[in-house]
């Protein structure tokens, strides 16, 4: 009876142990997202950078850009080349528009659309907050690398999962795996070359996107990033987006 | 021959009411085809020249590869206008003009709802010598103006489906040819309808100059439309112009309008098979006239071919005797029947004949009905045929006749 009874015991410990693991673990990525989050895309900061896109035919674009948040809301302003001065990118909540300089009204497009042509589209660069958009699960530690599964919380989020490597002391990304619904692996993001920039905070400031499909990449580097810098409240509302 | 001649003649008048109406099973049939091929042939003289003068130019340039994915109108596949091949098109003096087009796909959107169009952006002054006739299918507002440079005109219909008037202002929005979304504003100064059947609905005409760069094509075109001095060399042309342009860096295709429009070739064919098939009933139908009459004929004459050959005609003169009956009814009655024909195609081509063919949206297409030396050739012959087919089972019957049971009238 006695050995029955520390079975059972015995049963009930490890079932909580695991469920209590389990329940850690998710509570463990989860956290090291939401450091990653805040390391990378602050809930408000202004940003400075550079996108490289090689095309098909051999050519290739460079766009100077600048990338500012406020919260929920993220604003893409293009600088270079001349051709593009004017473009403007806004994303309030789940829409993103599109502002032209030879166009009156704003354009609604969409998130999965490539932004320039190139391999990051529109959701890579403006929605920010992985979070948000997420469920983590960690699946197991690589040395001091974190593998997180991330899960869309719903259908509006444009890859159905990620696998994210994350450094589990920093938050710092290392490399993101992007997968469609049909689990087909279609890009990969490398995260590399780490930068102390304006606010202090060590990110990095080169992101090597490859399109595994099209077998052709992009180059998105961070020239600079200041959490303390932004941009009015009003600038990230549609009457003032458009002319 | 000449004693036959004149019997025949005479037995031809002996019966004039059956005389006329065969003659005039033969009159009818005679007309009849000569105003449908009149029709036809006026009809594809039509086609051709509003393709060519409407819509395509006489010859086509495209980039080697351009047409296999003509549905998708991929902007990569373009024709860069480089100076050698400027001075290639500018230096041939069988061309007239060359006008670089671009056609592309993209969203057009009237501030609140959308719509999918094929874009043309071409050069207005070059278009217009190109395809003159084009302008005439504006049916409201105005063609392209100098004077406003981000001007459209616009298939009715589409403007009709986003309440579009004359004088709106619309956003359009495309892919770019290097995969980047982008946009303009524009104005709407005319609405465009049709005469050929066929004809898209959604189609945008605007100025080059100011797509081409909203594009990233600047320089480049996926077509270049050409119109040639003299029209009827455009085979010939086409293949000089191939042997120039398809040893290029970029290499590029020659078309006539036979190759781009495949819709309208399928049509014509059709509608000469239709034709071939009136040809065959006619046929039959002049046949069988003047055949009931040489068997009639030769029926009541038993008596008569009996006399004439007791009194020595041989077989062979009694067969020639009916074949020339024959052949004056039937040579007669083409006569009667091209010259009555003739005239009603010769007025009716003056005039012409309004057609609006099905699925055409406005301007009906004036058809003016010909006559060509082919056409009078192919009746004469079809006259004389069916004139010597019909008669001869007659002739030959009348021939078989024995004199003595002829005589008695058997």
């Amino acid at each position: 009876m006695i050995r029955h009874r520390s079975l059972t015991a015995f049963a009930l410990a490890l079932l909580t142990s695991s469920l209590i693991a389990s329940v850690a673990s998710a509570q463990d990525a989860t956290d090291i997202v939401r450091r990653t989050d805040a390391l990378m895309a602050p809930q408000s900061f202004e940003a400075r950078m550079t996108m490289d896109v090689d095309r098909d035919d051999g050519t290739h674009r460079t766009y100077e850009l600048t990338l500012h948040r406020r919260d929920d809301n993220s604003l893409v302003l293009f600088l270079a080349p001349d051709i593009e001065k004017g473009r403007k990118m806004l994303r309030r909540g789940d829409d993103i528009w599109m502002s032209l300089p030879n166009v009156k009204r704003p354009v609604r497009v969409s998130a999965r659309q490539s932004l320039m042509g190139g391999d990051f589209n529109n959701a890579d660069v403006l929605r920010l907050s992985l979070v948000k958009d997420y469920t983590a699960h960690l699946d197991k530690l690589e040395g001091s690398t974190a593998v997180i599964t991330l899960n869309a919380r719903d259908r509006g989020v444009t890859y159905a999962r990620v696998v994210a490597r994350i450094d589990v002391a920093t938050g710092i990304p290392v490399r993101y795996d992007y997968f469609t619904e049909s689990g087909k692996y279609v890009k990969t993001l490398e995260f590399s070359a780490l930068k102390v920039m304006s606010d202090g905070d060590s990110r990095p400031a080169t992101w090597n996107m490859t399109n595994l499909v099209t077998h052709r990449k992009s180059v998105m580097r961070v020239v600079d990033m200041d959490r303390n810098k932004s941009l009015p409240d009003a600038d990230y509302t549609l009457g003032r987006f458009s002319r | 021959m000449r004693y036959l001649i004149r019997v025949a003649l005479r037995n031809v008048f002996r019966n004039r009411k059956r005389t006329a109406i065969t003659l005039a099973a033969v009159f009818v049939g005679i007309v009849v085809i000569i105003f449908v091929n009149g029709l036809l042939a006026g009809l594809h003289l039509s086609f051709n020249d509003q393709l060519t003068k409407g819509v395509l130019g006489d010859l086509q340039l495209q980039r080697q590869g351009y047409r296999d994915s003509a549905e998708s109108a991929p902007l990569t596949l373009d024709v860069p206008l480089d100076d050698s091949l400027r001075a290639m098109l500018d230096g041939n003096d069988e061309i007239e003009a060359w006008s670089p087009r671009i056609r592309f796909g993209g969203l057009v959107s009237n501030g609140e709802d959308s719509a999918m169009f094929l874009g043309m952006a071409v050069d207005p002054e070059k278009e217009r010598v190109v395809t003159p006739k084009a302008l005439e299918n504006v049916v409201e507002g105005t063609w392209l103006r100098d004077d406003v440079p981000n001007g459209v005109v616009m298939s009715e219909q589409l403007a009709h489906s986003l309440h579009l008037k004359v004088g709106d202002e619309i956003t359009i929005l495309s892919n770019t040819r290097e995969g980047s979304m982008n946009g303009r504003d524009f104005q709407l100064l005319g609405l465009l309808s049709s005469s050929l059947p066929n004809a898209p609905g959604r189609l945008i005409v605007m100025d080059r100059s100011i797509v081409g760069p909203m594009l990233f094509m600047d320089n480049s075109a996926t077509e270049i439309a050409i119109s040639l001095r003299d029209p009827a060399h455009a085979q010939d042309v086409g293949d000089a112009l191939r042997a120039k342009v398809s040893p290029r860096a970029i290499p590029l295709s020659v078309y006539g309008w036979k190759d781009l429009s495949p819709f309208f070739v399928d049509i014509m064919q059709m509608q000469d098979m239709v034709f071939g098939i009136v040809v065959a009933v006619l046929f039959l139908m002049v046949l069988t006239g003047i055949a009931n009459t040489m068997l009639m004929s030769v029926f009541e004459r038993t008596r008569e071919i009996g006399t004439l050959m007791a009194l020595g005609m041989r077989r062979r003169s009694v067969v020639m005797l009916f074949l020339l009956e024959a052949l004056m009814l039937g040579v007669t009655g083409a006569l009667l029947g091209l010259v009555v024909g003739g005239t009603v195609v010769g007025l009716l081509g003056l005039h012409g004949i309004p057609f609006a063919a099905p699925g055409t949206s406005g301007a009906a297409l004036t058809v003016y009905p010909v006559i060509s030396t082919t056409t009078v050739l192919i009746v004469v012959v079809f006259a004389v045929v069916c004139s010597l087919v019909s008669a001869f089972y007659p002739a030959y019957r009348a021939s078989r006749l024995e004199p003595v049971a002829a005589l008695r009238g058997a």
